[in-house]
Protein backbone atom coordinates (compact mmCIF):
# COMPACT_ATOMS: atom_id res chain seq x y z
CA UNK A 1 0.00 0.00 0.00
CA UNK A 2 1.32 3.70 -1.22
CA UNK A 3 1.68 6.63 1.12
CA UNK A 4 -1.32 8.34 -0.88
CA UNK A 5 -3.31 4.98 0.13
CA UNK A 6 -2.87 5.30 3.14
CA UNK A 7 -3.66 8.99 3.47
CA UNK A 8 -7.22 8.25 1.75
CA UNK A 9 -8.14 5.86 4.09
CA UNK A 10 -7.56 8.38 6.79
CA UNK A 11 -9.36 10.62 5.80
CA UNK A 12 -12.33 7.97 4.95
CA UNK A 13 -12.79 6.87 8.40
CA UNK A 14 -11.38 9.50 10.83
CA UNK A 15 -12.62 7.84 14.05
CA UNK A 16 -10.05 5.66 15.78
CA UNK A 17 -11.53 2.34 17.21
CA UNK A 18 -11.20 3.36 20.68
CA UNK A 19 -12.75 6.60 20.18
CA UNK A 20 -15.87 4.70 18.55
CA UNK A 21 -15.90 2.53 21.35
CA UNK A 22 -15.68 5.28 23.81
CA UNK A 23 -18.56 7.25 22.27
CA UNK A 24 -20.62 4.15 21.93
CA UNK A 25 -20.32 3.22 25.47
CA UNK A 26 -21.47 7.05 26.39
CA UNK A 27 -24.43 6.80 24.35
CA UNK A 28 -25.69 3.26 25.33
CA UNK A 29 -25.25 4.55 29.24
CA UNK A 30 -27.14 7.89 28.50
CA UNK A 31 -29.59 5.31 27.30
CA UNK A 32 -29.92 3.26 30.25
CA UNK A 33 -30.39 6.32 32.46
CA UNK A 34 -33.48 7.07 30.49
CA UNK A 35 -34.56 4.12 30.69
CA UNK A 36 -33.50 4.37 34.76
CA UNK A 37 -35.79 7.83 34.78
CA UNK A 38 -38.50 5.23 33.38
CA UNK A 39 -38.57 2.66 35.51
CA UNK A 40 -38.63 5.29 38.58
CA UNK A 41 -41.87 6.69 37.12
CA UNK A 42 -43.47 3.09 36.56
CA UNK A 43 -42.80 2.93 39.94
CA UNK A 44 -44.03 6.20 41.10
CA UNK A 45 -47.80 4.75 39.07
CA UNK A 46 -47.81 2.39 42.00
CA UNK A 47 -47.57 4.77 44.84
CA UNK A 48 -50.43 7.11 43.10
CA UNK A 49 -52.60 4.11 42.63
CA UNK A 50 -51.78 3.22 46.39
CA UNK A 51 -52.60 6.73 47.65
CA UNK A 52 -55.88 6.54 45.00
CA UNK A 53 -57.44 3.92 46.66
CA UNK A 54 -56.42 4.20 50.34
CA UNK A 55 -58.04 7.64 49.91
CA UNK A 56 -61.36 6.10 48.00
CA UNK A 57 -61.38 2.79 50.61
CA UNK A 58 -61.67 5.15 53.92
CA UNK A 59 -64.97 5.42 52.32
CA UNK A 60 -67.52 2.70 52.67
CA UNK A 61 -69.10 2.04 50.08
CA UNK A 62 -72.84 0.21 49.28
CA UNK A 63 -73.60 -2.15 47.26
CA UNK A 64 -76.30 -1.70 45.03
CA UNK A 65 -78.52 -5.10 44.50
CA UNK A 66 -77.10 -6.68 47.51
CA UNK A 67 -80.07 -7.26 49.46
CA UNK A 68 -82.14 -9.45 46.92
CA UNK A 69 -79.02 -11.69 46.04
CA UNK A 70 -79.94 -15.06 46.58
CA UNK A 71 -78.09 -17.53 47.67
CA UNK A 72 -75.01 -19.54 45.56
CA UNK A 73 -75.44 -16.06 43.28
CA UNK A 74 -73.09 -13.43 42.53
CA UNK A 75 -73.25 -10.04 41.68
CA UNK A 76 -70.15 -7.51 39.98
CA UNK A 77 -69.46 -4.02 41.33
CA UNK A 78 -66.24 -1.95 41.58
CA UNK A 79 -64.49 -1.16 44.71
CA UNK A 80 -62.40 0.82 45.26
CA UNK A 81 -62.56 2.88 42.33
CA UNK A 82 -64.74 2.44 39.23
CA UNK A 83 -61.99 0.57 36.85
CA UNK A 84 -60.72 -2.03 39.85
CA UNK A 85 -64.39 -4.54 39.38
CA UNK A 86 -65.35 -7.01 42.37
CA UNK A 87 -67.44 -9.87 43.17
CA UNK A 88 -70.37 -9.97 45.70
CA UNK A 89 -71.15 -13.89 46.35
CA UNK A 90 -73.49 -14.82 48.45
CA UNK A 91 -73.00 -18.27 50.10
CA UNK A 92 -75.47 -21.45 49.98
CA UNK A 93 -75.07 -20.59 54.13
CA UNK A 94 -76.58 -16.72 53.21
CA UNK A 95 -73.16 -15.57 54.04
CA UNK A 96 -71.60 -12.82 51.77
CA UNK A 97 -67.75 -12.72 50.68
CA UNK A 98 -66.54 -10.35 48.29
CA UNK A 99 -63.18 -10.54 46.25
CA UNK A 100 -61.45 -8.44 43.53
CA UNK A 101 -62.10 -9.73 39.95
CA UNK A 102 -58.53 -10.04 38.64
CA UNK A 103 -56.93 -12.80 39.00
CA UNK A 104 -53.56 -13.12 40.46
CA UNK A 105 -52.53 -15.06 37.94
CA UNK A 106 -52.30 -12.63 34.81
CA UNK A 107 -54.99 -10.79 35.59
CA UNK A 108 -57.80 -12.08 33.62
CA UNK A 109 -61.29 -11.66 35.33
CA UNK A 110 -62.20 -14.86 37.47
CA UNK A 111 -65.97 -15.70 37.16
CA UNK A 112 -68.10 -17.49 39.58
CA UNK A 113 -69.34 -20.95 39.01
CA UNK A 114 -72.73 -21.47 40.83
CA UNK A 115 -72.52 -25.19 40.13
CA UNK A 116 -68.95 -25.78 41.45
CA UNK A 117 -69.05 -23.32 44.51
CA UNK A 118 -65.95 -22.00 43.59
CA UNK A 119 -64.36 -18.81 41.21
CA UNK A 120 -63.03 -19.59 38.22
CA UNK A 121 -60.13 -18.30 35.49
CA UNK A 122 -61.11 -18.69 31.93
CA UNK A 123 -57.32 -17.90 30.81
CA UNK A 124 -55.21 -20.71 32.54
CA UNK A 125 -57.85 -22.54 34.26
CA UNK A 126 -57.23 -21.32 37.96
CA UNK A 127 -59.63 -21.93 40.43
CA UNK A 128 -60.41 -20.13 43.53
CA UNK A 129 -61.96 -21.28 46.63
CA UNK A 130 -65.56 -19.12 46.67
CA UNK A 131 -65.24 -19.10 50.81
CA UNK A 132 -61.97 -18.12 51.63
CA UNK A 133 -60.51 -16.92 47.93
CA UNK A 134 -57.82 -20.00 48.46
CA UNK A 135 -56.36 -21.10 45.48
CA UNK A 136 -57.55 -24.49 44.71
CA UNK A 137 -56.09 -25.00 41.05
CA UNK A 138 -54.32 -24.12 38.44
CA UNK A 139 -51.23 -21.35 37.97
CA UNK A 140 -52.43 -18.58 40.57
CA UNK A 141 -49.80 -17.73 42.89
CA UNK A 142 -51.94 -15.97 45.77
CA UNK A 143 -55.20 -16.27 46.69
CA UNK A 144 -57.77 -13.64 45.37
CA UNK A 145 -57.51 -10.59 47.56
CA UNK A 146 -60.51 -10.01 49.84
CA UNK A 147 -62.90 -7.18 49.90
CA UNK A 148 -63.86 -6.38 53.67
CA UNK A 149 -67.80 -6.11 53.83
CA UNK A 150 -70.00 -5.07 56.43
CA UNK A 151 -73.96 -5.69 56.61
CA UNK A 152 -76.21 -3.74 58.19
CA UNK A 153 -79.99 -3.23 58.36
CA UNK A 154 -80.20 -5.69 55.32
CA UNK A 155 -77.41 -2.96 53.41
CA UNK A 156 -74.24 -4.31 52.29
CA UNK A 157 -71.33 -2.41 52.62
CA UNK A 158 -67.84 -2.46 51.08
CA UNK A 159 -65.14 -1.33 54.03
CA UNK A 160 -61.73 -2.19 52.29
CA UNK A 161 -59.71 -4.33 50.47
CA UNK A 162 -57.78 -7.22 52.53
CA UNK A 163 -54.32 -8.01 50.52
CA UNK A 164 -53.95 -11.71 50.02
CA UNK B 1 1.73 9.75 7.77
CA UNK B 2 0.04 8.68 11.57
CA UNK B 3 -2.23 6.12 11.18
CA UNK B 4 -3.79 5.98 15.34
CA UNK B 5 -4.76 9.02 17.45
CA UNK B 6 -2.04 11.09 19.23
CA UNK B 7 -3.14 9.66 22.80
CA UNK B 8 -3.93 6.22 22.54
CA UNK B 9 -3.44 5.70 26.35
CA UNK B 10 -5.27 8.23 27.03
CA UNK B 11 -8.35 7.59 24.96
CA UNK B 12 -7.68 3.94 26.18
CA UNK B 13 -8.50 4.92 29.85
CA UNK B 14 -11.48 7.03 28.75
CA UNK B 15 -13.00 3.92 27.41
CA UNK B 16 -12.48 1.70 30.19
CA UNK B 17 -13.77 4.59 32.18
CA UNK B 18 -17.11 4.67 30.47
CA UNK B 19 -17.30 0.57 30.55
CA UNK B 20 -17.28 0.77 34.66
CA UNK B 21 -19.95 3.64 34.40
CA UNK B 22 -22.09 1.49 31.73
CA UNK B 23 -21.77 -1.57 33.88
CA UNK B 24 -22.67 0.22 37.20
CA UNK B 25 -25.36 2.24 35.55
CA UNK B 26 -26.49 -1.80 33.63
CA UNK B 27 -26.84 -3.45 37.29
CA UNK B 28 -28.41 -0.06 38.97
CA UNK B 29 -31.13 -0.72 36.16
CA UNK B 30 -31.38 -4.61 36.86
CA UNK B 31 -32.13 -3.45 40.57
CA UNK B 32 -34.64 -0.90 39.67
CA UNK B 33 -36.51 -3.45 37.57
CA UNK B 34 -36.47 -5.72 40.31
CA UNK B 35 -37.72 -3.66 42.45
CA UNK B 36 -40.45 -2.67 39.35
CA UNK B 37 -41.56 -6.23 39.71
CA UNK B 38 -42.06 -6.58 43.69
CA UNK B 39 -44.13 -3.37 43.78
CA UNK B 40 -46.15 -4.85 40.84
CA UNK B 41 -46.24 -7.88 42.64
CA UNK B 42 -47.46 -6.30 45.85
CA UNK B 43 -50.07 -4.42 44.06
CA UNK B 44 -51.18 -7.23 41.98
CA UNK B 45 -51.83 -8.88 45.63
CA UNK B 46 -53.61 -5.42 47.13
CA UNK B 47 -50.73 -5.35 49.48
CA UNK B 48 -49.89 -1.63 49.28
CA UNK B 49 -47.24 -1.85 51.77
CA UNK B 50 -44.57 -1.64 49.32
CA UNK B 51 -45.21 0.78 46.93
CA UNK B 52 -43.46 3.67 48.93
CA UNK B 53 -40.35 1.64 49.95
CA UNK B 54 -39.61 0.31 46.37
CA UNK B 55 -40.61 3.42 45.11
CA UNK B 56 -37.67 5.22 47.31
CA UNK B 57 -35.20 2.46 46.66
CA UNK B 58 -35.52 2.95 43.15
CA UNK B 59 -35.03 6.95 43.11
CA UNK B 60 -32.14 6.22 45.33
CA UNK B 61 -30.61 3.76 42.21
CA UNK B 62 -31.84 6.85 39.63
CA UNK B 63 -29.79 9.15 41.65
CA UNK B 64 -26.76 7.10 41.85
CA UNK B 65 -27.19 6.86 38.13
CA UNK B 66 -27.62 10.16 37.46
CA UNK B 67 -24.05 10.90 39.88
CA UNK B 68 -22.92 8.07 37.01
CA UNK B 69 -23.98 9.87 34.68
CA UNK B 70 -22.17 13.46 35.93
CA UNK B 71 -19.10 11.12 36.24
CA UNK B 72 -18.70 10.15 32.61
CA UNK B 73 -19.73 13.80 31.95
CA UNK B 74 -16.40 14.92 33.70
CA UNK B 75 -14.54 12.02 31.70
CA UNK B 76 -15.41 13.99 28.31
CA UNK B 77 -14.89 17.05 29.63
CA UNK B 78 -11.44 16.00 31.04
CA UNK B 79 -10.51 14.24 27.48
CA UNK B 80 -11.89 17.68 25.31
CA UNK B 81 -9.81 19.79 27.01
CA UNK B 82 -6.43 17.32 27.62
CA UNK B 83 -6.59 16.90 23.72
S1 LIG C 1 -54.85 -15.41 34.39
FE1 LIG C 1 -56.05 -16.60 35.69
S2 LIG C 1 -55.11 -18.51 35.63
FE2 LIG C 1 -53.90 -17.33 34.33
Amino acid sequence: MTEEHRIHWREDFPIGQEEDQYVTRREFTRFLALASGAVLIGNGYFVLRRKQQSEQAAEPVEIAGAASLQPGRALLFYYPTPSDPALLIRLQSGQYVAYRQRCTHLSCPVLYSEERNRLECPCHNGMFDAATGQVLAGPPPRPLPRIALHVEEGRVLATGVIGS
Amino acid sequence: MRLRSPRPDRMQQKTEGASAVLIMVLILLLLQLWLLNIAMEAFMAANNSLAVPTFLASAFCFALTLYALKALASLDKEGKSGR
